[in-house]
């Protein structure tokens, strides 16, 4: 907790001079995915797919980011899977982000997702530090973006402790010339190894993202 | 004992001093007020004696000028009661040679005293200096501008000199009323003047035989740096045409995020089995950075797009020669930051 405290405490020191006299904007998009989940308990337990729909909004002051976001949906058995019970995917997450370089974003904020089955929700969570790459391709409206990330703190009700949670995430991004409307393809994917190595839980998603607003 | 005897002196030698300090100060007030009341009881001997010890301890930390000009103005109004007219004199010149504007009260000093302080006056023939503690101007183009006050009307001389009195720009020779405006345009035959140390001199020229009164004012003049504007960058100048850097650029980065969309998996969920529909999302990204590639290689050809290239090339060159003109004019326009001190009061011998 303490690490966090120092990451979010840099965070803010690097990007409130940055920030200061500068008029904040805005963004808010809307996304909906296709997600996978996965559990291995030794050998393939569990697969699980179906859409989410999901909302992000935030507000860039200078270089400072803060933002906030939501999504659910419900993931079914895939044919074959032994675990047969369908489950709600939760997720919602905050973060305070600082542009450090034009290509560059660093955030860090709590990670909230549970998995609500009849009886039970399996509930993590995880404070991710995020490094985001972001770059314009010349000539085109468009943009690509990486980001992988890694979970400082993390923390869920399963008897297995958190060996490391980790996931990253890619895709373009359509920003026609003279709009403030934008589109994303991307595609991302986080892993949680618990209990050294005998269980582990990936998410996967491939995401189309509107949104409005600055990037 | 001997430490005893020496820790005894140090504490009254530090007890006199303090003392004498304040008995100074107190002294010369005093004095004048005891002064005042000797003149007022038509005791001139005394008044005179004790004006005039107080004048020689008043200092500027225990007299205001204001008092001391009222501390001379008695004096002199004494020795005039007294048949010393040359005291009376000497003093009400003092008066003179400080303030330009002092009158004594004729409420309280007699139609003598009142018309002997204005002769007097009349008779010393001197200038006073108002300027701006600092001034910045552009040499030659605008100017340093000193306001003088005289007691009296009379014919001046004022000029710009360095510290040894070599004459820099002479400003100005003749008449004075009431006051006078002298500028200065900052330059030394025609040059701007460099920085260093200067002196405003007016001379009053005084009658055949009578001594000149001549006050100067230091002047520190420093160069200010000039402001000049960035040169525009050389890509401005340069052609538009068609450059690598972006494309392979835009394509390094559409193909390792089309990368990273396939083996992200691998890297991050050792577990996962990867969605076949990432596939589609990496085709997605590698096509956009290959279509970026392929549009920035497919820039108009520097033959096709030289007319384009040339109105670039010459709005650059125009801006630069533009830059390059108002540079040169900001490096010729000196501009000259001056600093004036103190004015001090020379009397020179009889000519």
């Amino acid at each position: 907790m303490k690490t966090l405290a120092r990451v979010a405490c840099a965070l803010t020191l690097v990007a409130s001079p940055l920030a200061a006299q500068q008029r904040p904007r805005g963004t808010v998009f809307a996304d909906g995915a296709i997600v996978r989940f996965g559990e291995v308990l030794g050998t393939p337990a569990g697969s699980f797919s179906g859409p989410t729909f999901g909302v992000e909004g935030g507000v860039s002051l200078g270089s400072l980011r803060l933002g906030a976001g939501y999504l659910e949906g419900r993931v079914q058995p895939s044919s074959g899977s032994s675990d047969s019970v369908a489950r709600d995917l939760v997720e919602a997450r905050a973060f305070l982000g600082v542009q450090l370089l034009p290509w560059l974003r660093l955030s860090v904020g709590p990670h909230v997702r549970a998995f609500v089955m009849d009886a039970v929700t399996e509930r993590w969570v995880l404070w991710p530090l995020r490094a985001r790459a972001q770059t314009a391709l010349a000539s085109t409206p468009l943009e690509t973006y990486v980001e992988l990330w890694r979970a400082l703190s993390a923390k869920v009700n399963l008897p297995e402790a958190v060996d490391h949670v980790q996931g990253g995430e890619a895709g373009v991004v359509l920003r026609p010339r003279g709009s403030a409307l934008w589109m994303r393809l991307g595609y991302r994917v986080d892993g949680a190894q618990l209990g050294g190595g005998s269980r582990s839980e990936s998410v996967e998603a491939v995401s189309f993202a509107v949104g409005i607003g600055s990037r | 004992m001997i430490r005893r005897l020496v820790t005894t002196l140090v504490v009254a030698v530090l007890a006199l001093v303090t003392r004498g300090a304040t008995v100074a100060a107190q002294s010369a007030t005093d004095l004048l007020t005891a002064g005042m009341r000797s003149y007022q009881n038509l005791d001139y001997e005394a008044a005179a004696a004790t004006l005039r010890r107080g004048l020689m301890r008043a200092t500027s930390d225990t007299f205001s000028t204001p008092e001391r000009l009222q501390a001379l103005t008695y004096l002199g109004a004494t020795e005039l009661f007294r048949g010393r007219r040359d005291s009376a004199v000497a003093a009400f010149r003092q008066i003179a040679v400080t303030d330009p504007r002092y009158r004594p009260s004729a409420i309280i000093f007699p139609p003598q005293v009142t018309s002997m302080f204005q002769e007097v006056r009349q008779g010393t023939k001197t200038v006073f200096i108002q300027v701006p503690p600092e001034t910045e101007f552009r040499a030659r183009s605008e100017h340093f501008t000193a306001r003088l006050v005289a007691s009296t009307p009379h014919d001046i001389a004022v000029a710009v000199t360095r510290e040894d009195g070599t004459v820099v720009n002479s400003l100005y020779t003749g008449p004075i009323d009431d006051s006078l405006a002298v500028t200065w345009d900052g330059t030394e035959r025609g040059d701007p003047v460099k920085s260093g140390h200067y002196l405003l001199r007016v001379t009053s020229r005084a009658a055949a035989g009578a001594r000149q009164l001549v006050r100067q004012l230091p002047l520190e003049i420093e160069r200010a740096r000039p402001d000049t504007q960035a040169w525009p960058s050389p890509g401005d100048a340069t052609s538009p045409g068609v450059r690598s850097g972006p494309a392979v650029r835009s394509l390094a980065g559409g193909l390792a995020a089309a990368v990273a969309v396939i083996v992200l998996p691998s890297i991050v969920a050792h577990d996962a089995d990867g969605i076949k529909g990432r596939f589609a999302v990496a085709a997605a990204i590698g096509g956009a950075g290959l279509a970026s590639f392929f549009a920035q290689r497919s820039a108009p050809p520097i033959d096709v797009a030289a007319g384009a290239n040339a109105a670039v090339r010459d709005a650059a060159k125009r801006r630069l020669e533009q830059v390059r003109q108002q540079n040169a004019k900001s490096l010729a326009e000196v501009r000259l930051r001056v600093r004036a001190g103190p004015a001090t009061l020379l009397e020179q011998g009889a000519q």
